[in-house]
């Protein structure tokens, strides 16, 4: 077959058209197989992104702890004990080697805010520390975070989830500054906040107050130093795993709890979580590109079998082909080329469809994924759509396993001697 | 131009055949000769040896004084492209490509390019009273159309020799003496050997010799 010879491919596009009906219909698999590849890798992409874009760095080495109750006696204490952490447990964990800080929760109240005489329910309130920004991941929309000086001079300020304030406002900036009454008590709203990822979900209902932790205790909290939840950040040259259990044994210790008790101090390694959703992940591209490549294969199968029985039928022509003087290597060439139009063609168009249905996806789907708020850790937005290297690795495939799969007909076909095949007129 | 010595060939399908047992044939360069006997007497295995089809078990083959043996498949086809012309008798165009492509077909294998072999396709339609059907394909043709066509299929190489299996097999007796003068006008004027298989006595009769082929062996005594 000579590549830059127009009668080359016409003889290429008329063997395929002259079938139309087969043709399309074997093409479909192929069609399909590279839609499925291409949709299945783009979501499978999209997720994995998804989820990173919700664990960034900070957050994916972070030591979850919070408290319990005791199920085993201790140092004469009984089992059943309800463990609360306090101040003291956050310096000490502070001053663990490896930990850069620690944010950390009071118990949560739950109950209604009052504004311009109207009541909101479903408020839970939290007290906590300004790094609470950076461990659930808040950004403000209006007004600021909580601060260090907030919590140092206890002062009445809370901040707000913008779909709260949304609930109480049809302009929540008009409400910063402004006083709400919470349990009774008046707080000013120092800023509306957002969440940009959603991992750490503390605030479930979205209707959650943080206020700094010393005037939650004064507040609400009757003076008493209660934490619920401690969050420390491990430096990423430290083993978290192994900070975690330097942690729980500091905790045990202050507050009498067998160290073995499992139920007295919950714990959690984020970058354990972190490396085993990564690893299904993983594990889920392996599973995409093994369901997405058997369904391309099927289709590409499928153009084997049709190509065959093109040579079954063409036996005559291939025949007077040999016997006029086609070499060996022309006759391949001629199979191999339609193999690889056939199934390139249809590649392309399951490309085109599957960029298209990805693109409805960025659309209409993502959106639903991520509240429209996009991660400021990724070097790229969020999508389901397949990045250019991707695609052309697929289309790559492609194009070998149209090569290959063209190969056992053109052997067929080789294998037709212009004598059996003239023999046969 | 054409010796054949000694030249056996078996075919074995379980039960072996021996087709040819020792035939020895003289061609001549510029002669026109055909090949008659009964069914199975060997006359096609001997076209298809002569056209490098297929293969001999002993004796030797000349062509234009080069030996014909032990080929590759590569230089079967060049030699087959280069020096020869077949002619069948059911045809053999190719359906989906017009009068035009299909004799230009074989300059495609020789890496004539697309315009220049279209051109000599053409030249060779039209000195065949065939221009006006250049753009039709095969099943618009009438049969002695068809094989003017296969004729010009295996002219447009300019080969030595034009090999012809029952070339008139399919046609009626007119049609059949219009392609015999055809073929006749070719040998005399381009002086290209024509071997042409048949079992027709009145087309053998207008070729220079008939050679007769008996149970694998030209029957001397014949005729």
């Amino acid at each position: 077959m000579r590549i830059f010879d127009l009668d080359s491919w016409n003889e290429v596009f008329d063997t395929i058209s002259r079938n139309k009906k087969r043709s399309v219909f074997t093409a479909l698999g192929v069609v399909w197989g590279t839609f499925m590849l291409i949709i299945l890798l783009g979501v499978g992409n999209g997720f994995a992104l998804l989820f990173r874009s919700n664990v960034n760095n900070l957050v994916s080495n972070s030591i979850l702890l919070y408290s319990g109750t005791t199920s085993m006696p201790w140092n004469g204490l009984q089992s059943g004990r309800f463990i609360e952490f306090d101040k003291k447990d956050v310096m000490e964990i502070s001053g663990m080697q490896g930990i850069d800080g620690v944010m950390y929760l009071s118990p949560q109240k739950f109950g209604e805010i009052v504004y311009d005489n109207n009541t909101y329910d479903g408020m839970t309130l939290f007290g906590t520390t300004e790094r609470v920004k950076d461990i659930l991941s808040l950004k403000p929309v209006y007004g600021r975070l909580l601060n260090g000086i907030d919590d140092s001079r206890s002062r009445r300020v809370c901040i707000i989830p913008i779909q709260y304030a949304e609930s109480i406002t049809d302009n929540p900036e008009e409400l910063i500054g402004k006083s709400i009454v919470c349990e009774g008590i008046s707080i000013v709203i120092a800023g509306i906040y957002e969440k940009y990822n959603n991992t750490l979900s503390f605030s479930l209902n979205s209707r959650t107050l943080y206020m700094p932790y010393s005037t939650y205790t004064a507040l609400y909290g009757k003076g008493e130093d209660k934490i619920n939840i401690m969050i420390a950040d491990v430096d990423r040259k430290y083993d978290s795993e192994e900070m975690e259990k330097k942690a729980k044994e500091i905790l045990a210790a202050n507050h009498d709890v067998n160290p073995e008790d499992k139920e007295a101090i919950y714990s959690l390694s984020l970058s354990f979580v972190f490396d085993k959703v990564n690893g299904f992940f993983d594990g889920f591209k392996f599973l995409v590109w093994v369901v997405g490549l058997g369904s391309l294969l099927a289709g590409v199968v499928g153009i084997n079998n049709i190509l065959l029985i093109v040579v079954r039928e063409r036996r005559q022509e291939i025949g007077v082909r040999r016997a006029i003087g086609a070499k060996p290597s022309s006759i391949m060439g001629q199979i191999i080329a339609e193999s690889c139009v056939m199934t390139i063609a249809a590649g392309m168009i399951g490309l085109m469809l599957a960029i298209a249905v990805t693109m409805l996806l960025d659309k209409y789907l993502l959106p639903q994924f991520t509240d429209g708020s996009m991660s400021y850790f990724l070097d790229r937005p969020l999508t389901f759509q397949l990045a250019p290297g991707y695609a052309m690795l697929c289309m790559g495939i492609i194009v070998i396993m149209s090569v290959v799969i063209g190969i056992l007909p053109a052997r067929k076909a080789l294998a037709i001697k212009a004598i059996d095949a003239l023999r046969e007129e | 131009m054409i010796k054949l010595r000694n030249i056996h060939k078996t075919y074995d399908n379980g039960t072996p055949l021996h087709v040819l047992k020792g035939l020895d044939l003289d061609v001549g360069k510029g002669e026109m000769i055909a090949i008659m006997g009964q069914s199975g007497s060997g006359k096609s295995t001997l076209l298809n040896i002569l056209g490098i089809l297929d293969n001999y078990d002993e004796g030797s083959y000349m062509l234009d004084g080069k030996l014909i043996k032990n080929l590759t498949e590569n230089e079967a086809a060049m030699l087959r492209n280069e020096k020869m012309g077949f002619i069948f008798q059911s045809f053999n165009l190719i359906s989906y490509k017009n009068a035009v492509e299909n004799v230009a077909l074989p300059l495609y294998y020789r890496g004539v390019s697309r315009r220049q072999r279209n051109n000599m396709a053409m030249e060779l339609l039209d000195k065949l009273g065939l221009a006006d059907w250049a753009g039709h394909k095969p099943n618009e043709m009438s049969g002695g159309q068809k094989q003017r066509v296969a004729i010009a299929r295996a002219l447009i190489t300019s080969p030595l020799l034009i090999l012809a299996d029952e070339p008139t097999g399919a046609l009626d007796s007119v049609t059949s003496q219009e392609v015999m003068d055809l073929l006749k006008d070719v040998n005399k004027n381009m002086g290209i050997t024509i071997v042409c298989v048949t079992h027709e006595r009145s087309i053998a009769e207008q070729t220079g010799r008939v050679v007769h082929i008996k149970d694998g062996l030209v029957d001397e005594g014949a005729y």
